[in-house]
């Protein structure tokens, strides 16, 4: 599809542990279009985070990708992530793939200080710019006459930079301690730019926050600087982890609206994994519903929540408590994984299971406009 | 980076043990920066051999004068320390001992952590085979208790170590050859140029040198006194340590959530050991290091006094030991007429260790970051 920034196609992934091999992902299919925001929900377990960290190509071991494509549109071309070096994969996180993690402060490193972890992405990712502005500024100092001797010897290093970034002797300035200092006024830079990025996450007094270590922040604030590092290069692809599960319920609302008034302003697409459907009819446009390793349906927002079509995507939303009616579960356990049920996943649970369920697994297909489900009911097969 | 190292000063005041270890410490530093004032060298061409005034088997007590007139003619009148067996001044071996005693805490240590940190780093963090080799090693060395092994190295080590300039040449020569043409066709460099280097190294240039023998260019021999063999053999029985302690902290932040996030902003292998794993699992090994110059120096003493450590006359507490081993017990009418021969290295050993064990209480204290900052 034209417009799809970033495509996954029968994704594959397992880990191989001890008790045996787990099929955490079976074929996971799911496409997400410029500018749109794409909820992944399911339950504990059914692949939601792992699909993310694929995306990244970045899955811990013992899990490994075993097979399907991820496509990623980088300046009009389609890239296959699953195929690249690693070299390149490391240019494409943070700048154009970026994820924002479930718990911030496990997510930020305790010895760092917050600036010091946005200035991380800026330099690696935006070291041209970086040094452009670093170089004017010499030059404003060097005009007004108050740079001394080593301003202009940084500027040297600065010039060469941009004439030959992979330089031998820059190469082996940037090793040397001492001789390192050059990035300073880099350094300098990237902070500003840091400090902006902070007020641009509504954060209260940004100067002092920059300086301030992961443990002096609160669980709110905290989320602010992951999500302004996720940002900081204004990335094609953003994926929310459950960002919010771990925050107090006033301070999730206001996490939410940041993301979302974010994604505009930095125009992005977001890809928002969250096991709440509240949430999701809150912020996404379209929904893919994850069972047990793949998407079982995926449709418009509205469409889910006015017309599910899958079984599971039903009981899911019966199951959410309301006020006054008895509160309702889906009958039995999510499967596990190490000997996943045969056929469909899921047909050892549903009300309306056939013969062939137990058999075979349905294809995910489109049975009307945007709207994709893997199930024998809504199939021509299944008859 | 300031401000934490201000906090750790502020906390380290607070702890009154901490303040004895640094005084002990720091006492010994001075000791050893001004032992040429203290105790002006006999003999300038080797200031770590004691003097000795004469060569009588019988120690003489504390304030004995010194007899030969050409130690009195450098400056020398008394014995302050009395002499040991063979009339080896106490006092100046003492002194000079305090240098020794840095030397070896100290260089053992770097070397075992720098070790330590780039083996135990590989090890966690790539894991696998390289983890499976690197400890299956470790396993084989802590099997052996430290102390006879560290004697059998000593022992085993030879004193001649020959430094072939001209097979070093042949080597960097194959390396440096392939990046200087590099520098002309670009399709030669980096990574290439590498494995250009270690192809022309095993096809030709170790062939080279085990047919034609090695070239006749400066080969020195580099001669280990049996101090250095010590230090070499400590080092070899001290890594391990290190090592394992490293692998399990790498092995435990790696699971954590900033060392993901980090690789989702893209950082490469070695930033992430760098700059995120190792800041926060190098408390552990600090700690560990601090208590380690103690008994490693205590390690080395032993080794002297078995008679297998620093070269006869050298100034060296534990060897000052060895030399009152016949003169502790002196018969039940006057049993401890030579006190002065074990007691007063003893002491100094004694101090230097708690100096140390104390200051990395102090550390442990300090720095434990489960503690810091609640």
């Amino acid at each position: 599809m034209a417009d799809d920034i970033l495509s996954i196609d029968d994704l594959r992934l397992n880990f191989y542990t001890y008790e045996g091999v787990v099929e955490a992902l079976d074929g996971v299919k799911l496409s997400l279009r410029k500018g749109e925001t794409l909820g992944i929900v399911g339950e504990t377990g059914c692949g939601k985070s792992v699909t993310g960290l694929s995306v990244l190509v970045i899955v811990p071991p013992p899990g490994k990708i075993e097979g399907g494509k991820i496509f990623l549109k980088v300046k009009g071309k389609d890239i296959d992530l699953l195929g690249q070096r690693q070299a390149i994969l490391r240019r494409i996180r943070g700048e154009y793939i970026s994820l924002i993690f479930q718990d911030p402060r496990s997510a930020l490193n305790p010895v760092y200080t917050a600036g010091d972890q946005i200035i991380e992405v800026l330099v690696h990712h935006r070291r041209k710019e970086l040094i452009r502005r670093a170089l004017e500024r010499i030059d404003k100092e060097i005009a007004s006459g108050k740079a001394g001797f080593l301003t202009k010897y940084y500027k040297k290093i600065y010039q060469k930079w941009l004439e030959s970034p992979r330089a031998l002797s820059l190469q082996i300035l940037s090793k040397i301690p001492i001789a390192r200092r050059y990035n300073r006024i880099l350094k300098d830079e990237a902070k500003k730019e840091a400090t902006k990025m902070l007020r641009i996450m509504r954060i209260p007094d940004p100067e002092r926050v920059v300086d301030m270590y992961p443990h002096e922040l609160s669980g709110g604030m905290a989320q602010r600087v992951v999500i302004a590092i996720a940002l900081a290069c204004s990335p094609e692809v953003l994926i929310a982890d459950e960002p919010t599960t771990n925050l107090d319920v006033t301070v999730q609302l206001q996490i939410l609206n940041l993301i979302r008034e974010l994604k505009e302003e930095f125009s992005s697409s977001v890809i928002y994994v969250t096991h709440d459907m509240g949430v999701v009819a809150e912020m996404c446009d379209r929904v893919a519903v994850m069972y047990a390793g793949s998407v079982v349906e995926s449709a418009g927002v509205l469409d889910i929540f006015k017309r599910p079509l899958h079984p599971y995507t039903r009981a899911l939303l019966e199951s959410i408590p309301r006020p006054g009616t008895p509160f309702k579960s889906i009958e039995g356990t999510v499967p596990s994984l190490i000997n996943p049920p045969s056929g469909c996943r899921f047909h050892n649970r549903c009300r309306f299971a056939m013969d062939i369920c137990a058999k075979t697994k349905p294809e995910i297909a489109e049975v009307e406009k945007d709207h994709f489900v893997q199930c024998y009911l809504h199939h021509s097969l299944g008859e | 980076m300031l401000d934490e190292f201000k906090f750790t000063l502020k906390r380290m005041r607070k702890s009154p043990l901490s303040i004895v270890g640094i005084v002990i410490v720091s006492f010994f530093v001075v000791i050893a920066i001004l032992a040429p004032v203290l105790a002006p060298p006999v003999d300038p061409r080797d200031p770590y051999a004691i003097f000795h005034d004469g060569y009588g088997p019988t120690p003489r007590p504390p304030g004995s004068p010194i007899l030969d007139s050409f130690i009195l003619s450098t400056g020398w009148k008394v014995h302050y320390f009395g002499t040991a067996e063979g009339q080896l001044d106490i006092y100046y071996g003492c002194i000079w001992g305090a240098r020794t005693a840095f030397r070896i805490g100290v260089l053992v240590v770097a070397i075992s952590l720098v070790a330590g940190l780039v083996l135990g780093s590989i090890s966690g963090y790539f894991g696998g085979v390289i983890d499976e080799i690197l400890m299956r090693f470790t396993d084989i060395i802590l099997a052996f208790p430290g102390l006879i092994l560290a004697m059998a190295l000593v022992i085993a080590l030879p004193r001649l170590w020959p430094i072939e300039f001209g097979v070093i040449g042949i080597v960097a020569a194959s390396f440096i050859v392939p990046m200087v043409i590099g520098f002309f066709y670009p399709k030669l460099r980096g990574k290439r140029a590498v494995i250009l280097g270690f192809a022309i190294v095993v096809a030709f240039a170790i062939p080279y040198v085990y047919v034609l023998g090695s070239p006749p260019i400066y080969t020195i021999a580099l001669d280990l006194n049996s101090l250095d063999k010590v230090l070499i053999a400590l080092a070899l029985v001290g890594w391990p340590g290190y090592t394992r302690v490293i692998r399990g902290e790498i092995l435990r932040i790696k699971q954590e959530d900033y060392v993901e996030a980090a690789r989702a902003i893209g950082a490469s292998d070695i930033r992430i050991i760098v700059r995120h794993i190792l800041p926060n699992a190098i408390y552990p090994v600090v700690i560990m290091a601090s208590l380690d110059i103690g008994s490693t120096v205590l390690l080395a003493a032993a080794l002297s006094f078995l008679g297998i450590g620093s070269p006869l006359g050298y100034s060296d507490w534990g060897q000052m030991i060895s030399y009152a081993r016949n003169w502790v017990w002196t018969g039940f009418e006057n049993p401890w007429q030579f006190w002065y021969t074990f007691i007063i290295p003893g002491v100094f050993i004694f101090i230097f260790v708690l100096g140390w064990n104390l200051l990395g209480d102090a550390f442990r204290d300090i720095l434990d970051p489960t503690l810091r900052r609640k």
